[in-house]
């Protein structure tokens, strides 16, 4: 289930501060979604792209790795979209292909495009800041820049840890239950239901080694001082605030210049 | 302070709920720097008291306490949690869930962090307590790439730069190797004197020269005895014994002599000891060593002709040849190059230390994991009118196996059901379901709790449920991996004759264990694995004398071989 891993590198981008990073990334995307045209997500991606080879030195093959599971539902959605768009609202309908009440346009093809490339813009900056953030420090980083409450902080990142552990332990119940005689399906509807039999094994061990750690962190005087001091230096430095400047120009200009050669379209009209 | 002592409990009790009290009117005194055993059967409160010493119980988890504890003079359950826990820190039994952090760094760090020490003088401090446990190399590394036994290190280190003056080691080895074991007992040994330990512990052979007293609790919370070390052993043994406490091998030994008569002065408690002793006093000399040989040849090197089952040697029931396994994302074989058989009626030990594809290997003999040619698992179906390979679809009829842990393999909601599900899948008429049930419920002593939920268990009734629901269904071999682990002495032998007994009877058991003295008490073949190689096959009593094989692989022999063996020079003279 590890679509998206950190990688562990010495990069400009690892070293930017984790929630600069986050914020950047959500105004962008957040701005995105209102392009309806298929060129500026496109664009933006391939930015992403560059940024997470050249900036992040992740190669291209892991970012593909971790994109291929996810391509068929991007093809699918694509298909999807590209079905269903409603050429009414066209001005001019070019028809490319017509099939009973299915006519798929010009237009249609345009605005499944941007829906694919929006999700798959999406994805790669997801990729772009889970791969070159390092777990603790996005924690910290939220604690310390966005005041967090360290105590849900902290529990997050025990929970982080657990995730493995309790995939393991998944598998230990799938085989003793096979070894017990159990019939196992495969298929969707199995899964499900085997999940909810494994539930109660697996909320106990997860429970009890919950209240384990919560036990040990306590004894460990966590929140012994309403205020903690740090070992990790998260501060807010200046490659961040340079970062923040060239990732935001760049973004303007590359704006600006979608809307000078009239390719940019805001907001949900009709596509040209 | 140093009369009254660093920790004092008057009349202290403490209940979960109102009614069974869980302690009962504990009065004792601790000094500074003295280092306590706690020694008590499963369940008799060693771990609550623990957490009652750092305000844990009750003011984290709820309960009614009466008396007092008095920690540095501060009561343990009106201070607040944070304020104690600066003076007594805890390592706890699983060393999976006492991290909070990623990294060994971070992790030690963490309580440093807490207590507000300046980033500036973290770094210095963070090194120098992971030099103390000998883990300075491991700074920057993630603690899941850790072995147990340094992730219990790492646990110490991250005390030893809180810098609390009370330590508190809650079965601290229960889940480790005898490799981990070793490390973590040598690192207890070496801490500095003015630290006061509080130490759980059941594998006292390798703690017992730590201790200057024991504490002794029975199961209804109660203290029965709180001596020195050595007078402790003299004369409580027998209690101890009663309770299914496990005792040091030496002092079983000691106390035996002492009984027909030879007393030797100091009450020796370990090898090197037990050794003057016998350099000392020449004239006890033969008899002493009568006495040992005797002990040795009950529970360690067997005469051959003390295996009643039926182990026939022409007909092999498992055969495993040039087996090798690769994990799907790793990239080091886990298991590489075994080949060997199993005959029909074996009892067969399967050791080595963790990591070193014992399960593994446990689960590609009843096929959870395919294998691949050349890799070749045999199993025999022997019931078969014509003596044969095994189908795919019989291997798991004729092999049944009990998980290391056994919440895994739970299925039903109540014990009885959780027995008779084997039983139902296979198919057999209701009658013959409620006879071996029942059956098995009396053997396994279930018969009370036959309507509980096996969650709802105690740890060590949930390992014999676990193993009842396995035995139930009378397989041609049983494959048990740790069945023994955290269960007490009288548990764990009972469990063992039941085996003895199935094994006298025609089954073939496989057994996996990090506990040597079961090893050599009861198997009669062994392989053990190194790496992923089988390091040796062959039989039980000849392993103790691969000298080079038992220490490369990092396994111990019985204690009281060793003195046996290292004595013997003396007794001939």
């Amino acid at each position: 289930m590890q679509f998206f891993e950190y990688f562990e590198r010495d990069s400009v981008l690892h070293r930017i501060n984790p929630s600069i990073k986050l914020i950047l990334i959500i105004i962008l995307v957040f701005t995105i979604t209102f392009a309806y045209d298929p060129y500026t997500p496109f664009i933006f991606s391939i930015l992403a792209i560059i940024q997470i080879t050249l900036l992040g030195k992740i190669p291209v093959k892991q970012i593909f790795k971790m994109i291929l599971p996810l391509s068929f539902i991007l093809a699918g959605i694509t298909v999807t979209s590209i079905i269903s768009y409603n050429t009414a609202l066209e001005e001019v309908s070019n028809i490319i292909l017509s099939w009973k009440t299915i006519q798929i346009t010009t237009g249609s093809i345009k605005f499944g495009l941007t829906i694919g490339f929006r999700i798959s813009c999406f994805l790669l900056y997801s990729i772009l800041f889970v791969a070159t953030t390092d777990p603790t420090d996005f924690i910290l980083s939220l604690i310390v820049q966005l005041r967090l409450n360290p105590k849900i902080g902290y529990s997050t990142l025990v929970g982080y840890r657990f995730i493995p552990l309790l995939s393991t332990e998944y598998q230990n119940i799938y085989d003793a239950h096979k070894i017990r005689g159990a019939k196992e399906k495969s298929g969707v509807i199995a899964k499900i239901k085997r999940f909810k039999k494994y539930a109660v094994p697996l909320m106990v061990i997860a429970a009890r080694k919950a209240q384990r750690v919560a036990i040990a962190m306590s004894s460990k005087c966590f929140c012994a001082y309403p205020k903690r001091t740090y070992f990790r230096d998260v501060r807010v430095r200046k490659i961040d605030i340079m970062y923040t400047i060239l990732f935001t120009a760049l973004s303007i200009i590359i704006f600006a210049l979608l809307i000078k050669f009239n390719i940019l379209n805001w907001g949900y009209r009709s596509l040209r | 302070m140093a009369n009254s002592g660093i920790i004092k409990l008057t009349n202290f009790s403490f209940s979960y709920d109102g009614k069974n009290k869980i302690l009962k009117n504990i009065t004792l005194k601790i000094n500074k720097g003295e280092r306590i055993l706690v020694l008590g059967p499963s369940g008799c409160g060693k771990s609550t008291l623990t957490l009652c010493l750092n305000g844990i119980i009750p003011q984290l988890i709820k309960g009614k306490v009466e008396g007092t504890i008095l920690v540095k003079g501060m009561s343990a359950a009106d201070t607040p949690i944070s304020s104690l826990s600066q003076h007594i820190g805890i390592v706890f039994q699983d060393p999976e869930s006492q991290f909070c952090m990623l990294t060994v760094k971070d992790e030690i760090a963490f309580g440093l962090e807490n207590l507000m020490i300046a980033r500036k003088n973290m770094e210095e401090k963070i090194k120098s307590s992971l030099e103390k446990v000998d883990l300075l190399p491991y700074y920057e590394w993630m603690l899941n790439r850790l072995s147990g036994g340094m992730k219990q290190r790492v646990s110490l280190a991250s005390l030893l730069a809180m810098d609390q003056e009370i330590l508190i080691f809650d079965e601290p080895t229960s889940n480790l190797d005898p490799k981990g074991t070793r490390e973590v007992s040598e690192i207890i040994t070496k801490l500095p004197k003015d630290k006061t330990l509080i130490i759980i512990e059941h594998k006292l052979d390798e703690f017992i020269d730590i201790f200057d007293r024991i504490l002794l609790i029975d199961n209804r919370g109660r203290v029965v005895a709180f001596d020195y070390t050595k007078e402790f052993f003299l004369n409580y043994q027998q209690q101890i014994k009663k309770m299914g406490v496990w005792l040091p091998q030496i002092s079983k030994y000691i106390y035996k002599l002492y009984k027909s008569g030879i007393k030797l002065d100091n009450f020796p408690l370990n090898k090197e000891e037990a050794k003057k002793a016998f350099e000392k006093n020449t004239n006890i000399r033969q008899q002493s060593f009568a006495v040992l040989k005797q002990e040795i040849s009950k529970d360690i090197c067997r005469p051959a002709g003390s295996y009643k089952g039926s182990c026939n040697p022409d007909q092999c029931i498992v055969k495993v040849e040039n087996l090798c396994h690769k994990f799907r994302q790793s990239n080091k074989y886990a298991l590489e190059n075994i080949n060997f058989t199993v005959n029909k009626g074996d009892f067969l030990g399967i050791v080595g230390n963790n990591g070193s594809g014992k399960t593994t290997l446990a689960k590609l003999i009843i096929s959870l994991y395919p294998t691949k040619l050349p890799s070749k698992i045999t199993i025999y179906n022997p019931n078969s009118s014509k003596y044969r390979e095994a189908k795919k679809d019989e291997i798991l009829e004729l092999i049944g196996f009990v998980f290391q842990n056994p919440e895994h393999q739970f299925v039903e909601d109540s014990v009885y059901k959780e027995i008779a599900y084997g039983l139902k899948v296979k198919g057999c008429d209701a009658l013959s379901i409620s006879k071996k049930t029942d059956e098995m419920l009396k053997i396994m002593g279930l018969e009370k709790l036959k309507d509980t939920n096996p969650f709802n268990l105690s740890q060590g009734q949930k390992r014999k449920l676990s193993v009842a629901s396995i035995l139930v269904m009378d397989h041609e071999i049983v494959i048990l991996d740790e069945p023994t682990f955290g269960l007490d002495y009288i548990t764990t032998t009972n469990l063992m004759n039941l085996l003895v007994r199935l094994n006298k009877k025609g089954t073939t058991v496989i057994i996996i264990t990090h506990d040597m003295n079961i090893i050599f008490k009861y198997t009669r073949n062994l392989l053990v694995l190194k790496n992923g190689n089988l390091a040796f096959s062959g039989s039980t009593r000849k392993f103790l004398n691969e000298k080079e094989i038992i220490k490369s692989s990092d396994l111990g022999v019985p204690l009281l071989y060793e003195l046996y063996s290292e004595v013997s020079s003396y007794a001939i003279l």
